[in-house]
């Protein structure tokens, strides 16, 4: 089956995201680009958009926010490619029925479409390994995918750089932008901290 | 950085987390290491309050060395507190030993069979068990006692989210509305509701709660945008008659309006830049496209 790789900039921003509000439940959609060899079929996943912390199972926000990050994508030749959730309770790292109708949504415009599950037991502020799970739909069903990496270790130290750095402070979801429309859910600081970190 | 603060910045943070109740555990943290810990000695009677905060807050982060040094303290001076008895059981809760914690509470409920602290503790341990059919079962029974209690309802409304049952979801905010009729946050929480259960009159009820919503705050961004989806909405539908419609595209259409105007006044006067933002926001405007009739 297709490998599926995910950018450092996803990753981070998965992560940060989860420990920012590691009481609540949050979710965030995955932004994608084919490989560029027509022959090598894979997904890469090249930003994560954080989406909410608050409720997660009501329609109006997921609306409004999809086809505005459907709009970004378009700018920056991207697509919605996949979906992130994390879970409220620390020991449940499977999907739930709203995390599989979200990605069920997505697939249906992206045959490709993956989700990923934090897993939330394995998160740590040293990033001794990845703390997600992908999943792929096989038959109308998620179910997990037996691959080896989805980041390299050089992205785990990032992540865990930046958690000690409580960059997860200025990260913005879309629950946050709704109640301040001055706060960027696109990132744009976090994006250029992880870019630049070494 | 915590660290760079004088003691008293630090004191007026953590009472304004206090009063305003933000959930920022490591903040809270920080603050107390960094800081008040060394001045608590200046903090006078206020002490004790904020040895209970840093204490929860420490619980929250994971930290027991912090949250032990702070309930000894509180336990010193305060040696019979009910209060004080209730954050051991606490401490129990985060070690994730429910028996003991359980234990506590209901030796403290034998004697107050009215403490609702207690009682919603117990509840909050169903759901640390992951037992939201549970947490349900008894917070409903919670509610029937105590009716005004608006936390209360607004965490059951919030487990049946969780389980999608969005009929009784929607109960809970009807409750809270009709205890706080001028809450715009109530008001717009439940046209999302509303909207959420999907069909045509649930829809027109989504756009009126979002409208109400907005009378009572002119800038609640989710009410507008609410707003905007649920006119758009009813507007073409078709089994609408045609004043229904065109009064809807004129909601709409005022709603796109504030939207933008809120974005562009954002940029003057934060000095951010909005207008990646506001291309998307076009965009999405055309993406649910608001047709005129004539």
């Amino acid at each position: 089956m297709a490998e599926i790789a995910a950018s450092d900039r996803a990753y981070c921003k998965i992560i940060l995201h989860a420990a920012k509000y590691p009481h609540c439940s949050v979710n965030g959609v995955l932004l994608t680009e084919r490989h560029r060899n027509k022959d090598a079929k894979g997904l890469k996943i090249v930003d994560a958009i954080p989406l909410f912390h608050l409720t997660l199972t009501l329609a109006p926000m997921m609306e409004i926010a999809l086809t505005q990050i459907d709009g970004y994508c378009k700018l920056k030749g991207l697509t919605i490619g996949g979906y992130y959730h994390a879970n409220e309770h620390c020991q449940k790292i499977r999907p739930n029925a709203i995390a599989c109708k979200i990605a069920d949504r997505i697939h249906e415009h992206h045959s490709d479409a993956c989700l990923i599950m934090v897993e939330n037991e394995s998160l740590s502020v040293e990033c001794e390994k990845e703390a997600i799970k992908v999943y792929t739909n096989q038959d109308g069903k998620w179910k997990p995918k037996e691959q080896r990496h989805i980041v390299d270790s050089e992205c785990l130290a990032k992540t865990s750089s930046l958690l000690q750095s409580k960059a997860y402070r200025e990260l913005v979801d879309f629950d946050a932008h709704l109640a301040d429309i001055s706060l960027d859910w696109q990132n744009t600081r976090i994006n250029d901290l992880v870019d630049h970190s070494t | 950085m915590a660290s760079s603060m004088n003691w008293e910045a630090a004191r007026d943070r953590l009472r304004k987390l206090r009063e305003e109740q933000h959930r920022c555990s490591d903040e809270v943290v920080s603050l107390w290491e960094d800081v008040l810990c060394a001045n608590s000695y200046r903090l006078g009677d206020e002490l004790w309050m904020v040895h209970e905060q840093v204490c929860i807050a420490a619980l929250d982060c994971g930290n027991k060395d912090v949250a032990m040094m702070n309930l000894h303290a509180l336990q010193e001076q305060f040696p019979n507190s009910m209060r004080v008895r209730r954050l051991r059981g606490l401490f129990f809760e985060s070690q994730e030993n429910y028996d003991k914690a359980l234990k506590i509470y209901d030796a403290i409920l034998d004697i107050d069979e009215t403490n609702t602290l207690i009682r919603k503790r117990k509840i909050a341990i169903l759901k640390a068990k992951d037992d939201i059919r549970g947490a349900i079962k008894e917070l409903n029974v919670y509610v029937e006692r105590f009716m005004s209690d608006y936390e209360a309802w607004m965490e059951l409304c919030d487990l049946y989210l969780q389980e999608q049952d969005y009929t009784k979801a929607a109960f809970c905010l009807e409750e809270l509305i009709m205890s706080n009729p001028h809450s715009h946050l109530y008001h717009e929480k439940y046209a999302e509701i509303k909207y959420t259960q999907g069909g045509i009159e649930n829809m027109c009820t989504a756009r009126r709660y979002f409208a109400q919503s907005l009378k009572l705050n002119p800038n609640n961004m989710r009410a507008l945008y609410g707003l905007f989806l649920s006119a758009s909405n009813v507007a073409s539908s078709k089994s609408k008659d045609a004043k229904t419609k065109k009064d809807n595209i004129k909601y709409a259409a005022w709603a796109a309006e504030q939207i933008t105007k809120q974005y562009k006044e954002v940029a003057r006067k934060k000095e951010v830049d909005t207008s990646s933002q506001l291309t998307s926001i076009l965009h999405m405007m055309d993406e649910i496209q608001i047709t005129q009739t004539s």
